[in-house]
């Protein structure tokens, strides 16, 4: 089966203890999966130890672009997401939420 | 994306990654500098491998054998950064059987000793991590991260040469004279690893302006003097250059300068001919695994 290059580049993730979230460390390539598992461990699971490793092909993954980081940020115009909060940030001296400061 | 909206973003001390809009500037600077350093990694296992079958001990040569893997996966991890800023690994493997790829040259000389394998480590690794170190801040995200887990297993480098050169210097007077010779010749090595003075520098500025490198060639220099003139001197040995002097109303090292050219003759070395013929041998040799490995299967075209 012919692949494209996309195709054989393959994402990796550690997960450095168990427990804690798996970490995105880098990319290997290789024709298939097992082999790319077996790169990881090389590369990425060798020197530092770790508890466990994923690899992913790249073309599966769907992501966000660089435009849609902005849509991301936490905004003063959603103040209603951190109810309670208003007093606090207002002190840090950003207070542009006029809007919301009725109580 | 403009060329001053690129650059409000690198002012903002924002990460660049691989599929971020980039000027073509910013893009052929950061491939420049990455494919030197991944070939660096590459080119520069071969010497050391060709040192194991001498390794004095068991335990040496299980040592060299770690780093010389360690070396190869810097190449594998640094190879994926150089792919991703859009050059095949094709073209990047067939520069350097073409010998056309930049590299350290330090790595074309022949490494005359075992003394030059605890050399390399200790001052050679060791100049690279004060470098590697401060790249952990370069504004190319996949090569600042590929930093922080290169230099975390440089420091393993480091630490084996070190003992190394700190075991034969409690030897005999012929294993501390082996240590001297080859550090008279290491001292200049490291000197000019860090390149030409920062005004006779000519990719420097550029790479400074985009954040791909961080301190300045002299500078490191003098980041690598300031730790390593005490170590060396603990160490027993005596560095080649009488005029070395700590400057302090300017804070930084006076020294006599390394000839900057001593490698410019470094492609007709017999010893980077052979290891050219090596590499040349082994890619052939190894196809097999490519191919098993369905790396060869890939349509030439994409
Ligand atoms: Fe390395
Ligand atoms: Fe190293």
């Amino acid at each position: 089966m012919e692949r494209t290059k996309e195709e054989t580049i393959f994402e990796v993730f550690r997960m450095d203890k168990r427990g804690t979230p798996y970490t995105h460390v880098g990319s290997v390539v290789s024709g298939d999966p097992d082999i790319a598992l077996l790169t990881a461990q090389e590369c990425y699971g060798r020197r530092e130890g770790c508890a466990a490793i994923w690899v992913v092909r790249r073309s599966n993954i769907t992501m966000t672009t660089e435009e849609m980081e902005d849509e991301f940020t936490v905004s003063r115009e959603k103040m209603y997401r951190l109810p309670g909060l208003r007093k606090k940030k207002r002190k840090k001296g950003d207070g542009n939420d006029s809007s919301e400061s009725t109580g | 994306m403009t060329v001053e909206s690129f650059e409000a973003k690198l002012a903002a001390d924002k990460k660049i990654e691989p599929n971020d809009e980039m000027p073509d500037e910013y893009r052929n600077a950061a491939l420049r500098m990455m494919k030197f350093h991944a070939s660096s990694e590459i080119v520069g296992a071969i010497p050391e491998a060709e040192w194991i079958p001498y390794a004095p001990s068991l335990f040496r040569k299980r040592v060299l054998i770690a780093k010389v893997q360690d070396e190869v996966g810097h190449g594998q991890i640094l190879m994926r950064v150089v792919e991703d800023l859009g050059c095949s690994r094709e073209q990047f493997i067939q520069d350097i059987l073409d010998d056309k790829a930049k590299y350290l040259t330090v790595f074309d000389e022949e490494y005359e000793s075992w003394a030059d394998i605890g050399m390399i480590g200790w001052l050679g690794d060791g100049a690279e991590i004060e470098r590697q170190h401060t790249l952990k801040d370069a504004s190319y995200g996949p090569y600042a991260r590929a930093m922080h887990k290169i230099v975390y297993e440089e420091a393993f480098h480091y630490s084996q040469g070190r003992d190394l050169i700190a075991t034969l210097m409690q030897g005999t007077k012929a294993q501390r004279d082996m240590v001297q010779e080859s550090f008279n010749k290491w001292w200049w090595r490291a000197m000019v690893l860090f390149g030409p003075h920062d005004s006779e520098s000519t990719h420097s500025k550029v790479l400074m302006n985009f954040k791909l490198k961080i301190k300045s060639n002299d500078e490191l220099r003098n980041l690598f003097l300031n730790k390593f003139v005490p170590r060396i001197k603990k160490m027993g040995l005596e560095i080649p250059d009488q005029t070395l002097q700590y400057d302090e109303s300017k804070g930084s090292w006076k020294y006599k300068d390394p000839d900057f050219t001593i490698y410019k003759n470094s492609k007709s070395l017999p010893s980077h001919q052979r290891r050219l013929k090596f590499l040349r041998q082994s890619y052939e040799t190894n196809g097999w695994v490519r191919r098993l490995v369905e790396l060869d299967n890939i349509p030439k075209a994409l």
